[in-house]
């Protein structure tokens, strides 16, 4: 790939509406068209494209918007930064491949880090030269870290560690890990909890991949055995790293992918262009209901975006975010989850199986496209011909989701295609 | 925004707002204009010239908001939006001195001769209802007036027969689309001041009655509940705060979706409450149910399905 080089200097004092146009102008420019979920020639980028794109946008002053100059931000304000959002939330654009290091370990290492960690770690996660992992979740410790048991042990000027840690996204491509361990035992719970960078190649870690329901591999678990760190590798005192996360993450679960609410209306356009190419989905789109629905989704969307821009605004005046940080990503899961509920249900009732929406992009909101859905169409696959029978009923699916509004089906029906109903 | 703007701030007018309310509750409906109008809760969007306060909508919404959560019974609503779309008339002067009260019939037109959906419309001097150049004000004297309970039998919306209909003054077609556009965002308003009601009456329920040995709320279930009350209160609020602000672009924004969704996230919050109190199947009249009728009679008088297909519609027709 080739990209343009930046054209623009990011300084403090420009203003949003000037980083907005050159945000819109640069990624219409500059993103390939491979990379659009929603172009013909999209395909998933691989790693290393990602990579090359993410980089590049870091350079045209996209990404690392407010962090400081000194560790190679562009000191920004988050006005610039969500005006950008906004704009990369437009796009059916890949997700990044690097949101641990620059949504977790850059805000933790900036505020625990010494001088020597931050320079070293900072102008590498933006410049991609670094990936990382996060190692928080153990097999008897998830979303409460009470019970965690990552021991590390101080041995002069060097650290022992000893553990196991369990669906650690990422940690196969990582060079970094952000591992939270314990210096005690577990009866000291929330106490004694110690942070540290990693290096992945460190001898005594095992990274053993986990196969999930989508057939990627991009979890893992992550095995400790003698570790050796130095000191030097250390986040803050014990405690510190941990409180100092606790705080971070508050504004950044706040801060973080503010694009949601404008990359979900994109997905919504995708979505309404793929029923478009299909002459019996199009014809859906004209009928009450499916409006309706439609129309809620388009409120989810601006509730989401006043969570959004409300956090913003509360952030720059000064006040403290604490739980509020969470609602937009609570808010967004819901509406997500609402999204693909309509979505699985539009297909059924338009007496067509689930495997239509099979190849979508990989992550879990991304849509197919109106290039997809002919294709996926074309392929040989059993239709879902409904038949009325005396004797049997579809044992995988309730009635009525193969129903269309104002059509009744006979009471009992059966599949004759063996097309098992889309499962 | 003016110099007065500057100084004054929108939250500021809530506790006012919530003083004066409480002071009307239980009281009859021309004690209670008196009472909101020498709070100078109607003028709060009029022009000064017509003895309001000649600010922007964004200070009516806390005065709304704190009439929903204290269940005001009134048509608040309606007449902050007259006094301010009247502007120019001494209509405006009435309604916001209190002398003069009136409603909106939100469906129907004087071309159909009859019109639906009035609140409080035999205790109205006047009845905007629509008709083909926009609106007209009508004298409520002049007009056959039917309860109909269907939703709510202790504060019935009226169907109006507009056979003999006296006008009293007119709107144009873009002065009534603004109205009903202000009209939105203080009923949203309102629909959020009820939520937020049933929300705090539930938390403070759950925290304080006891099942086997503990609170309600210590039940994990319930927290789940309360905090997905909370959420899309959360979202209410924000997308209305948002929907009066110029977009990017210095352009207004449609109010339609924050209407909707206060609508529908209300709806979830105070059926929730109901649940969570325990109200499951009981047909008692509770505080709670005053607020669900309330916004389901706010459905139907602005025929929310109706608006979401618009909606749903205008977002695949820009696709």
């Amino acid at each position: 790939m080739d990209f343009h080089a930046n054209p623009l200097t990011a300084q403090p004092a420009i203003a949003p509406d000037a980083y907005r146009a050159h945000a819109r102008e640069w990624l219409k420019n500059n993103l390939p068209a491979h990379m659009r979920a929603d172009t013909l020639d999209y395909r998933s980028p691989t790693l290393a494209e990602s990579s090359q794109w993410e980089a590049a946008m870091y350079r045209a002053g996209l990404a690392g918007m407010t962090w400081p100059v000194e560790y190679g931000g562009h000191g920004l304000t988050l006005r610039e930064h969500l005006a950008v959002n906004k704009e990369i939330g437009a796009l059916a654009m890949p997700e990044s491949v690097s949101s641990i290091g620059k949504e977790l370990a850059g805000p933790i290492i900036m505020t625990v880090g010494t001088e020597a960690q931050k320079k070293t770690f900072l102008p590498a996660i933006l410049q991609m030269q670094n990936y990382w992992c996060q190692g928080f979740s153990e097999p008897d410790a998830g979303s409460d870290l009470v019970r965690l048991r990552t021991r590390a042990t101080q041995e002069g000027d060097q650290w022992r560690i000893n553990g196991q840690k369990i669906w650690t996204s990422g940690a196969a491509k990582a060079h970094y890990c952000l591992l939270l361990t314990r210096t005690g035992t577990v009866a000291d719970k929330h106490r004694g909890l110690l942070m540290f960078a990693v290096p992945m190649d460190t001898p005594g870690i095992r990274v053993v991949p986990i196969r999930s329901i989508d057939n990627k591999e991009s979890f893992a678990e992550v095995f400790f055995d003698d570790v050796i760190v130095p000191d030097s590798a250390r986040l803050g005192a014990p405690d510190e790293g941990w409180n100092a996360a606790i705080r971070v993450l508050s504004i950044e679960r706040a801060t973080n992918r503010m694009y949601r609410p404008w990359r979900f209306e994109c997905e919504l356009r995708q979505l309404v262009q793929a029923c478009q190419s299909d002459a019996q989905l199009a014809g859906r789109l004209t009928e009450s209901y499916y409006q309706r629905r439609i129309g809620q989704l388009v409120c989810e969307i601006d509730g989401l975006k006043g969570l959004v821009e409300q956090s913003v605004d509360q952030l720059l005046a000064g006040a403290a975010i604490g739980a509020r940080g969470s609602l937009t990503k609570l808010y967004w899961s819901n509406a997500t989850r609402h999204s693909w509920h309509w979505r699985r249900k539009s297909s059924h009732r338009s007496g067509r199986p689930q495997a239509r929406w099979r190849g979508v992009p990989a992550s879990i909101f991304a849509l197919p496209t109106c290039s997809r859905m002919p294709r996926l169409s074309t392929r040989a696959r059993p239709k879902c011909n409904w038949t009325s029978s005396p004797s049997a009923l579809c044992n995988c699916q309730r009635i009525s989701d193969h129903e269309s509004p104002g059509r009744k089906f006979a009471p009992r029906r059966v599949c004759r295609s063996g097309c098992r109903c889309g499962r | 925004m003016s110099h007065q703007e500057e100084n004054l701030r929108p939250e500021e007018f809530a506790e006012a707002a919530a003083a004066a309310v409480g002071d009307v509750l239980g009281r009859g409906v021309r004690d209670t204009a008196k009472v909101l109008a020498a709070a100078g809760l109607f003028g709060v969007c009029a022009p000064e010239s017509r003895g309001g306060l000649g600010l922007d909508l964004a200070f009516g919404v806390p005065v709304c908001e704190a009439a929903g959560s204290l269940q005001l019974h009134f048509p608040l609503v309606e007449q902050m939006v007259l006094a301010k779309a009247f502007a120019d008339s001494d209509i405006a002067q009435a309604l916001v001195d209190g002398e003069k009260i009136a409603t909106i019939a939100w469906q129907g037109s004087l071309a159909d001769k009859t019109a639906s959906h009035a609140g409080y419309a035999d205790t109205c001097d006047w009845i905007l209802v629509a008709d083909e150049e926009g609106a007209s004000l009508l004298e409520a004297g002049s007009l056959l007036l039917q309860a109909n309970g269907t939703m709510d039998p202790e504060y019935p919306q009226f169907d109006v027969d507009l056979a003999n209909a006296v006008v009293k003054a007119h709107l144009s077609a873009a002065a009534f689309a603004t109205l009903v556009d202000d009209a939105l965002v203080l009923s949203a308003g309102f629909i959020n001041g009820l939520s937020a009601e049933a929300l705090t009456r539930t938390a403070q329920y759950t925290s304080t009655r006891v099942q086997f040995g503990r609170p309600l709320s210590a039940k994990q279930v319930v927290r789940h509940t309360l905090a997905h009350m909370k959420l899309l209160h959360e979202s209410s609020t924000a997308a209305l705060r948002r929907a009066l602000l110029t977009n990017e672009f210095g352009m207004s924004r449609d109010v339609a979706p924050a209407f909707s969704g206060a609508l529908g996230n209300a709806v979830f919050i105070i059926e929730k409450a109901i649940h969570l109190h325990g109200g499951m199947g009981f047909t008692w009249e509770l505080p709670l149910h005053y607020s669900l009728r309330e916004v389901r009679k706010i459905e139907a008088a602005f025929n929310n399905g109706r608006r979401l297909e618009g909606l749903g519609a205008q977002f695949i027709a820009t696709v």
